[in-house]
């Protein structure tokens, strides 16, 4: 448990210190500002856009920084061939692997917890009252994070980070869209609804 | 006493016909010494690739062994497998004793990959005190460790920059420091001067001197040969997956080189190619060849019999001193143009 733990503060602390994170927190945080400039609405009408609206854009910048940084946890410690001087080390393999998608999950946990943190101060400060039905829809999304990096950090024990990247983006839209596909299922016949229900199993 | 000499007299005729038994005489010269890596008929396939071909060797506790060979000679693969980083496809690697990979093992070794890379935002003290914490060292005991172990390489001044701004040279000290972080008995080192200056070349061949006094076992795969020729106790040359010779470097070197220099030997000679298949070196020099074979008898006899035959006038034939570098070359050439023809009788193994 300590080295997983170990190798995990390892990936946190190298991705957190990539470039590309910042960006999407800073574009992120900006369109959540940006989310407010619904003055021209009734408020409830514009409260209930911009938590819409800043929700999901939060769940897609996750999604992107997700998906990004998963598909990349393995194959570039092979790349640079890292993963040999520590699988040299007394690492399991499934230490190693575990490590470094705790690590992941740490990074996404963090930068959805900063750009919940904006958002939620925001509306909480127009609303005039603390809203955690934010923070319950800020927690769903972590765990749909965390379905997506599991799929991006096994996809990646086998393919390549470009292959992975549409892939784990098909997964994830398939899995967005079940209420859609769930509802041609109910229409149509029996066998189509067992076939949507594995499919909703699967994403 | 003459009983005796009539005995080594027999077992030096028996192992010039024999270069097994050489081999076989080579490793009971080291009973009383415990082996800390056995390698039996290793073989590694990648997919229709065979990296490695049947390869068996031991390595004893304390000495410097040498695993030479060219680019793709199985070198790299043969160490992965003893690290336990790959799995073989048929045969068994023992390191002190146990199954290569096992944990209890890796407690012990330690490796030193080609080019290392590190996590570039990490310092060298952040570094190599992550690779220790692997180790389960931490607080005091770890920092004092990695503090002795930067000042040994060289890094302490410059311990708290981050990797980024490292030379290769200074990367490479950064490596050799996290392969001790535990102190280990056997060190797997490849290419630890790749790409060093001259002065940081010495300070790590004068380290891995260092190490062997301080009782370490270290397997050094390099193609410094100048270097191997100089720490190595033992050596094993490596080509296409199999190895080609095994035995000490004085073994190896041993018997020297003969340069033989012919004239009236056409260039475009159609037969040269039977002639390179003897010999290690072949050059024309102006009117004369120049032809640098091993002095046994067999290959000096075969050169001077390939020049009678296409016409050549024999000029003259010198004894010179053979280094590693010509045993290397004419392995590789063995390899490249041929049949195997033994230059070292006492030192030539088949790897099957």
């Amino acid at each position: 448990m300590n080295t997983i733990w170990i190798i995990a503060q390892g990936t946190f602390g190298e991705a957190m210190r990539r470039k590309i994170l910042n960006v999407f927190l800073l574009v992120a945080i900006a369109i959540i500002i940006m989310g407010f400039a619904f003055g021209s609405l009734d408020p409830r009408q514009e409260m209930v856009t911009v938590r819409s609206i800043g929700l999901g854009i939060i769940e897609l910048a996750g999604v992107f920084i997700s998906v990004i940084l998963s598909i990349n946890l393995i194959p570039q410690e092979i790349e640079r061939r890292t993963i040999y001087t520590i699988l040299s080390k007394p690492v399991q393999r499934y230490e190693f692997l575990l490590g470094k998608f705790v690590g992941g999950l740490l990074t996404v946990l963090a930068n959805i917890a900063l750009m919940g943190a904006v958002f939620f101060l925001l509306v909480s400060y127009k609303e005039g009252h603390v809203n955690v039905a934010i923070l319950k829809g800020l927690l769903m999304t972590f765990f749909q994070l965390f379905l997506v990096c599991s799929i991006a950090v096994f996809f990646s024990a086998f393919l390549s980070p470009f292959v992975n990247f549409f892939l784990t983006f098909a997964v994830f839209l398939l899995g967005s869209m079940s209420s859609v596909i769930e509802s041609l299922g109910t229409q149509d016949s029996k066998k189509s609804i067992i076939a949507v229900d594995s499919l909703k199993f699967c994403t | 006493m003459a009983q005796d000499s009539s005995k080594d007299l027999e077992s030096l005729a028996d192992t010039a016909k024999d270069p097994g038994l050489a081999m076989q005489k080579a490793a009971e010269e080291n009973v009383g010494y415990a082996k800390v890596i056995e390698i039996k008929n290793l073989v590694k396939t990648y997919r229709n690739i065979t990296a490695v071909n049947d390869i068996s060797l031991d390595v004893y506790e304390g000495e410097i062994f040498g695993f030479l060979g060219p680019n793709g000679a199985g070198k790299t693969t043969t160490i992965k497998t003893l690290l336990g980083l790959i799995f073989p496809t048929s045969g068994t690697t023992l390191v002190l004793g146990k199954e290569a990979g096992d944990i209890e093992v890796k407690e012990k070794i330690s490796y030193l990959p080609e080019s290392p890379y590190f996590y570039e935002h990490m310092s060298a003290k952040e570094v190599v005190g992550y690779y220790g914490s692997l180790f389960g060292l931490k607080g005091a005991a770890k920092d004092k460790r990695v503090d002795y172990l930067l000042d040994l390489v060289g890094l302490q001044s410059d311990s708290k920059k981050p990797l980024r701004a490292f030379s290769k040279g200074m990367l490479q000290r950064v490596g050799i420091a996290q392969s001790l972080i535990n102190d280990p008995k056997i060190l797997f080192f490849d290419e630890p001067t790749s790409g060093l200056d001259p002065v940081a070349h010495r300070d790590i061949r004068n380290l891995i001197l260092h190490l062997k006094s301080e009782g370490r076992t270290i397997f050094l795969s390099s193609h410094q040969l100048s270097d191997v020729e100089l720490v190595c106790d033992r050596v094993s040359i490596l080509n296409k997956g199999k190895i080609r010779r095994l035995g000490t470097v004085e073994d190896l070197i041993a018997g020297g080189n003969v340069e033989i220099i012919a004239e009236n030997i056409d260039p475009e000679n159609s037969d040269l190619g039977r002639l390179k298949a003897i010999t290690s070196n072949v050059e024309f020099v102006g009117p004369k060849t120049v032809i640098t074979a091993s002095a046994d008898n067999r290959s000096k006899n075969a050169v001077l019999d390939w020049v009678r035959s296409n016409k050549g006038d024999v000029v003259s034939v010198a004894q010179t001193r053979r280094t590693l570098e010509d045993i290397f070359y004419e392995t590789v050439r063995e390899g490249e143009s041929g049949p195997h023809i033994p230059t070292s009788t006492t030192s030539t193994v088949s790897s099957n």
